[in-house]
């Protein structure tokens, strides 16, 4: 982390609730209906509890290596070549959500509010937000988290509240919607979903304490569950199932529908607001990590002349895939549900092995000493 | 090391006055000015193409100096009005409005329309092929209106003549979103279109029409057999023949029943009430009922639903049956018969809920007989017994809801008495 920068807890769990649960405008809502029909809701309370079981398992691994980032719980591991994958991957990963993201939330913005804007037009506002978001460094950015995560939380509560008055609870029926299989074995792979919780094992040298680290983790875990879950169930209280799986913008849809007499009407304008500003927040902070992981790579001082080339590439990659639908699919399909390979599977590896590294040294310091 | 600091604050300086600037006209910008809005859509079956598009176009000058009163008029097909009228025969909804777009000035804009038309013999056909198009549609609002007219759309919407409201956006709004009236139920596009694609619910529209009667004369072909003795209980009419005569010719009474996306027959206005009434979406109105001993005279009420309807399914041998509690309660607002039934209300509550209850079995009997349309969602009650979607759709409720029996209970308790207290028996 550049000069090792502190800020508090409450900053980190604003940067990865929104992280997690940014997917909520996007896809979440209509994922879980398609993987679980109407019990979407009872997959997304799986999917939660899961994750929570293995997040205890990855913050125990993660005790012996206080104030660690997981490049340097690497280099432990397996020294810098270890280093070099692990941070490749990371970059891998986090440079497919910036494009994927980016292309997504653009495509969505010309959709329902710029229709005749050009793609790239609408994109530059994301790429001119991600730049200097990087320039300005990461206190900037999770400083931003910290005060506009509460709004745009309430803002989002409050849509729900308002959009009570659709729900209809026969919509959750039948309970189990389209079989316990597709819930709790199919759902597993979901677990991907909170993916994004790897930027927590790159802040760790910012937060400090191990016991931080773990409560931030379980907090913004706890945080992004409840709002998942909240969203997921709205939904399918609000849209019939089969009805539910056409909505592209599950959320923005659910908006429209919300009126209260003759003068709340129209309410979906606060929620491009609201849902621009967490795609420009979450697209800033991926970017950054993305550079920061890179200048890491290659040992570098500074991130910043990093920066324009990587911004170019993620404009120029965000273009290739050939419309919306595929980008829908290559998020849902392929990221959702194998993300989860990487974030805990990979990260669950390193930790394993640096553990029995770390064990493996402190014996052999110890033997050394008794000899 | 000021100079570069100094410099730095212009180069922003001039960065955020480009920006705002050149930005504050991008690609999308358009001036409410020149944009057309239609306030309401008619569809009907084409003659030259498929499909009969007429859009009634909001003349917003027209609007704001009020010329649109009852000399204004609407449907004038311009020169001052606060509407225009314009129809196309068009292959589809929006190679219709791109044909009208070569006609008139400015770019058709729906995100104010407030009401869709359908034509009856477009209803009976099918309407499945232009829901989807309105239901992707960016610019068409979920919270459209949408009806069934009785007569062509084209001709219909000419016949709207708000006469109270300047704007007819307005008159839209006021007449179809209000709580008062039970004799037409609210539907809106986002609501029509999840039942038509539902299995566990069928889909119904507002019905409208014409009026027949142009003067007081013409009322009686409307009136009874026997004359203006027999009382026909304001309920029974359907829209286009509600015995009325009014500078405006429109109206609105009754349902279109739909079974999927056909519409199937049409239930009258106490119909419409009956519906509300399980589904529970009635609020309050008006009941005329037979007083209980003088049968030639009514007694009226106000009858509000107190609590939503309480529905529990049951499948006993393979077949659905249903128990409807209905909660309600009312007040008396005429009793023509000097019987002092605010002291003895018993007998007129338990005479109203038995009557309420036949005019409810009656209904659901036409709708599992004649129309065998779900149009009250009893498939969402009965959806709640099976675990999952594929024993539900084994289940097969399309093909099970005629088999249904229904047991009714209704509970009316007489709460006011208006500003009477007694009848005085002379």
């Amino acid at each position: 982390m550049p000069n090792r920068i502190k800020f508090g807890k409450w900053e980190a769990v604003a940067l990865l609730i929104n992280a997690i649960s940014t997917k909520l405008y996007l896809y979440y809502p209509r994922m879980t209906v398609e993987d679980a029909g109407t019990a979407g809701w009872i997959l997304s309370i799986y999917v939660s509890l899961v994750t929570l079981m293995i997040f205890t398992v990855l913050i125990r691994l993660y005790k012996r290596f206080e104030g660690m980032d997981i490049l340097e719980v690497s280099e432990i591991c397996g020294g810098k070549v270890l280093k070099t994958l692990t941070g490749l991957i990371t970059v891998g990963v986090l440079f497919y959500l910036t494009v994927i993201t980016i292309r997504e939330f653009s495509e969505d913005m010309k959709v329902i509010s710029l229709p005749t804007s050009p793609l790239s037009f609408v994109m530059l506002f994301f790429i001119a937000g991600m730049i200097i978001g990087g320039f300005l460094g990461l206190e900037a950015i999770v400083r931003y988290h910290a005060i506009l995560v509460p709004i745009i939380s309430i803002a989002y509560i409050l849509i729900l509240i308002g959009a009570v008055k659709l729900m209809d609870i026969s919509n959750i029926y039948p309970i189990l919607g389209t079989g316990a299989y597709d819930i709790f074995g199919k759902g597993f792979f979901r677990i991907s979903v909170f993916g994004d919780i790897l930027m927590l094992f790159l802040i760790v040298p910012s937060i400090g304490s191990y016991k931080n680290v773990k409560r931030i983790g379980y907090t913004a875990i706890g945080f992004s569950s409840v709002f998942l879950t909240m969203g997921s169930l709205a939904y399918i209280l609000s849209f019939p199932y089969p009805s539910n799986l056409e909505p592209f913008l599950p959320m923005y849809q659910m908006t429209r529908l919300i009126t209260y007499g003759r003068f709340f009407q129209r309410i979906e304008s606060v929620f491009v607001f609201i849902w621009a500003t967490a795609a420009l927040m979450y697209l800033t902070a991926n970017f950054y990590f993305m550079v920061y992981v890179l200048s890491r790579i290659f040992d570098m001082k500074y991130i910043r002349p990093l920066i324009m080339p990587c911004a170019i590439i993620v404009f120029s990659t965000a273009f290739v895939p050939q419309n919306l639908v595929s980008v829908l699919n290559i998020e849902t399909n392929i990221f959702n549900k194998l993300i989860w390979v990487i974030t805990f599977g990979y990260v669950g590896l390193i930790l394993i092995f640096a553990n029995l590294r770390e064990r493996a040294k402190r014996r052999s310091e110890k033997d050394e000493t008794e000899a | 090391m000021k100079l570069k600091h100094e410099l730095r604050r212009i180069i922003i300086v001039l960065i955020c006055s480009s920006v705002m600037l050149t930005m504050t006209g991008c690609f999308d910008q358009r001036e409410i000015d020149d944009l057309a809005y239609p306030l309401a859509m008619g569809i009907d079956v084409g003659v030259a193409d498929n499909l009969r598009l007429t859009l009634q176009l909001a003349a917003p000058l027209s609007i704001s100096d009020g010329s649109g009163g009852p000399s204004g008029g609407g449907g004038r097909g311009g020169g001052g009005g606060p509407t225009s009228i314009i129809t196309v025969d068009a292959p589809s909804i929006y190679s219709g409005l791109n044909m009208i777009n070569n006609i008139i000035s400015k770019e058709i804009n729906m995100s104010h329309t407030k009401i869709i038309v359908f034509s009856k013999a477009l209803a009976e056909k099918g309407v499945k092929l232009y829901l989807h198009a309105l239901h992707r549609g960016r610019e068409f609002r979920p919270d459209i209106y949408v009806a069934v007219s009785t007569d062509p759309p084209d001709q219909y919407l000419k016949g709207i003549k708000p006469t109270l409201e300047s704007s007819p956006a307005k008159y839209y709004e006021l007449m179809l979103g209000k709580d008062f009236t039970s004799f037409y139920p609210t539907v809106r596009l986002n609501s029509f279109y999840f039942k038509s694609e539902s299995d566990a619910v069928e889909p119904v529209a507002i019905l409208t029409g014409l009026s027949t009667y142009n003067t007081v004369d013409d009322l009686k072909k409307a009136g009874s057999k026997a004359g203006g003795n027999e009382i026909k209980p304001e309920g029974h009419y359907e829209a286009g023949n509600i015995p009325v005569v009014a500078d405006q010719k429109n109206e609105f009474m009754g349902v279109a029943v739909f079974k999927h996306e056909k519409m199937v027959a049409m239930m009258n206005g106490l119909e419409s009430s009956c519906m509300q009434l399980v589904t529970g979406e009635y609020k309050h109105a008006y009941w005329t009922l037979p007083d209980v001993y003088e049968k030639d005279k009514i007694v009226v009420m106000n009858i509000f639903q107190r609590k939503k309807p309480v529905i529990i399914a049951a499948i006993k041998n393979g077949k659905p049956c249903f128990k409807i509690n209905l909660d309600l309660e009312g007040d008396f607002t005429s009793i023509q018969s000097d019987i002092n039934y605010e002291k003895y209300p018993d007998v007129m509550e338990k005479g109203a809920s038995e009557m309420i209850k036949e005019e409810i079995t009656a209904m659901l009997k036409r709708t599992l007989y004649e129309f065998d349309s779900d149009i009250c969602g009893f498939g969402r009650y009965v959806k709640s017994k099976f675990l999952t979607w594929a024993e539900w759709r084994k289940f097969d409720w399309e093909n099970q809801y005629r088999k249904s029996s229904f047991e009714i209970n209704v509970k009316l308790k007489m709460r006011r008495t208006g500003l009477m207290i007694r009848s005085i028996e002379h």
